[in-house]
């Protein structure tokens, strides 16, 4: 179990997460989502230990949740350059024997023997997620997955996640796509102002989408009567 | 007109942003040396070509690797204007500064036009040639992944300096000597980007992992030193400590830029920027009144590396 408890952390003056706690069981799919700004970035960060927080804690498994028990997979991946996709694969699968490159990579089919540093942003993406594969984390971190794929890759990275949640891997994820997100999590956290303001579990996603489609709607119509 | 002083202004902002990057006292350190160092060309040629010489190598390799031409057209500058007006700027002062130091004018001249000339070359995007003369690196094991990413984009540099400063060693004992060193310089360039957090292993110590990383480094440096080091001593085995010194130069400098790389380290960027700081240090190492500074400020970073590291790894 993860557990997120009172986390705080910013950067320079003012928190921009103000307590977030949130628990998500092994083998569960916990959705984050937030408007742009609201902070998913830096509550990823700070539970990858990239940043630091000012108050509270983060445990799996009752102890300190460490650096290597996490996979992230980043927004916006880069890679060492002048390395081949299949050198950076090759160099993660050193850590783990079990991890078949070519039987992986046939999902994706990227072209390994390029340099990585050149893939298209979503080809970067397909080989940052094999490279988290091969690194067979416990917790796996994974924001906004699914921006920056084509429409194939994006059903392929849903079937994969929901393989990794079978085989008991804790993951927490992010994305702007709410179909995609109620279509993969167990529960979904809406990260608002620094905090986690509601976790709504998987019977009230049909609501979700209803009540955020409806907030929007409410906001834009202000703003639309102001400026018509 | 007012579109260049714009290009020139930011173009002050962008060097003085660059100077910034270092830290200031690196820089206090390390701007008497570049002038230290230019008085000792200077001196040790009585017209001051040298001087020139050094000039048009800077100049053409600043050329080759600027990549603004299209987004200066884009701008609406002309390229070769910008880069004309840029390097006379530097022809200008270097060319006055060697014009009082050893009386002879025509090097300002010489400077200048090298100047016009070097603004009118072709700008050749290196890019798509690089990658079809990629040095074959498959014996270097993935665990060196600097290595093989450095010698893939300059191993060939690499092999024509070892071939020259080893198959040339007979002429003079300087050849292989600026061998090493510029083999040494060009290795330092290896440590400057950053590899993604998934590529390190994470449980270990950092003082584990940044010897780990010297020693890798010792052992790609001797492996290049090697052939230039015998037929040196071949030739002149009674000016052994020469070579021993340049190859502790080599070794100096490339941990430095280890050590400066991993003081930055952060997962999500991906570059050290540490080319100014690792030059100046360079520089200031290759003047020996100025070595036990250099050395202090070896373990400066190296503690600094070992503190960033130690928030990283577990």
């Amino acid at each position: 179990m993860l557990k997120i408890d009172q986390i705080k952390a910013g950067y320079g003056e003012g928190d921009v997460l103000k307590g977030v706690c949130f628990t998500a069981h092994t083998g569960e799919v916990h959705g984050i989502l937030g408007v742009n700004g609201s902070g998913k970035t830096t509550l990823f960060r700070v539970l990858n230990d990239w940043l630091s927080k000012s108050e509270g804690t983060a445990t799996f498994l009752d102890d300190e949740l460490e650096g290597y028990d996490i996979g992230f997979l980043e927004t916006d991946p880069y890679f060492y350059p002048y390395m081949k996709g299949k050198e950076y694969l090759g160099l993660l699968k050193m850590k783990n024997e079990n991890y078949n490159i070519e039987s992986w990579n046939a999902i994706f089919d990227l072209p390994l023997d390029q340099l990585a540093d050149e893939y298209s942003t979503g080809m970067k993406k397909k080989l940052a997620l094999l490279g988290l594969l091969a690194q067979d984390r416990p917790v796996l971190i994974l924001d906004e997955p699914l921006s920056g794929v084509d429409i194939e890759s994006n059903v392929k990275f849903q079937e994969i996640i929901l393989r990794l949640k079978e085989s008991g891997k804790t993951i927490l994820l992010s994305s702007h796509m709410l179909t995609a997100l109620t279509a993969i999590c167990d529960k979904i956290s809406l990260l608002s102002g620094g905090v986690i303001t509601k976790t709504y579990q998987k019977e009230e996603f049909s609501n979700l989408e209803k009540l955020i489609t409806a907030q929007i709607k409410e906001d834009l119509d202000q703003q639309l009567d102001e400026l018509f | 007109m007012i579109g260049i002083t714009t290009i020139l202004r930011l173009r002050s902002h962008q060097g003085y942003r660059m100077l910034r990057s270092v830290g200031w006292p690196l820089l206090i350190l390390g701007v008497p040396m570049i002038a230290v160092l230019s008085l000792g060309v200077v001196e040790r040629s009585t017209d001051g070509y040298s001087m020139s010489l050094l000039f048009g190598l800077g100049v053409v390799s600043l050329h080759n690797y600027r990549k603004d031409h299209n987004h200066l057209r884009l701008l609406g500058y002309q390229p070769r204007l910008v880069c004309m007006i840029e390097y006379l700027i530097i022809a200008v002062f270097l060319g006055m500064m060697t014009w009082l130091l050893v009386g002879n004018y025509s090097n300002l001249l010489l400077m200048a036009l090298t100047s016009l000339i070097v603004a009118h070359l072709p700008n050749v995007s290196w890019a798509g040639i690089k990658k079809r003369l990629f040095f074959p690196v498959s014996w270097i094991p993935l665990r060196d992944f600097e290595y093989r990413s450095g010698m893939r984009i300059s191993g060939w540099l690499v092999v024509v300096l070892i071939s020259f400063g080893a198959l040339v060693a007979y002429s003079s004992p300087i050849v292989p000597i600026v061998s090493v060193i510029m083999i040494s310089i060009t290795a330092t360039s290896w440590h400057m980007a950053f590899e993604p957090i998934a590529m390190i292993d994470l449980q270990q110590r950092a003082t584990q992992f940044l010897l780990s990383k010297i020693i890798k480094s010792l052992k790609y440096l001797l492996l290049f030193f090697l052939p230039i080091g015998v037929a040196y001593l071949i030739h002149y085995s009674e000016l052994w400590y020469l070579f021993v010194v340049v190859a502790l130069f080599g070794i100096l400098i490339n941990s430095f830029a280890i050590f400066y790389k991993y003081t930055g380290y952060h997962p999500s960027r991906e570059s050290a920027h540490g080319e100014m700081a690792v030059g100046l240090f360079s520089m200031c190492s290759l003047v020996p009144f100025f070595a036990p500074v250099c050395l202090f400020y070896l373990v400066v970073y190296f503690r600094k590396a070992l503190s960033n590291l130690n928030t990283i790894l577990c």
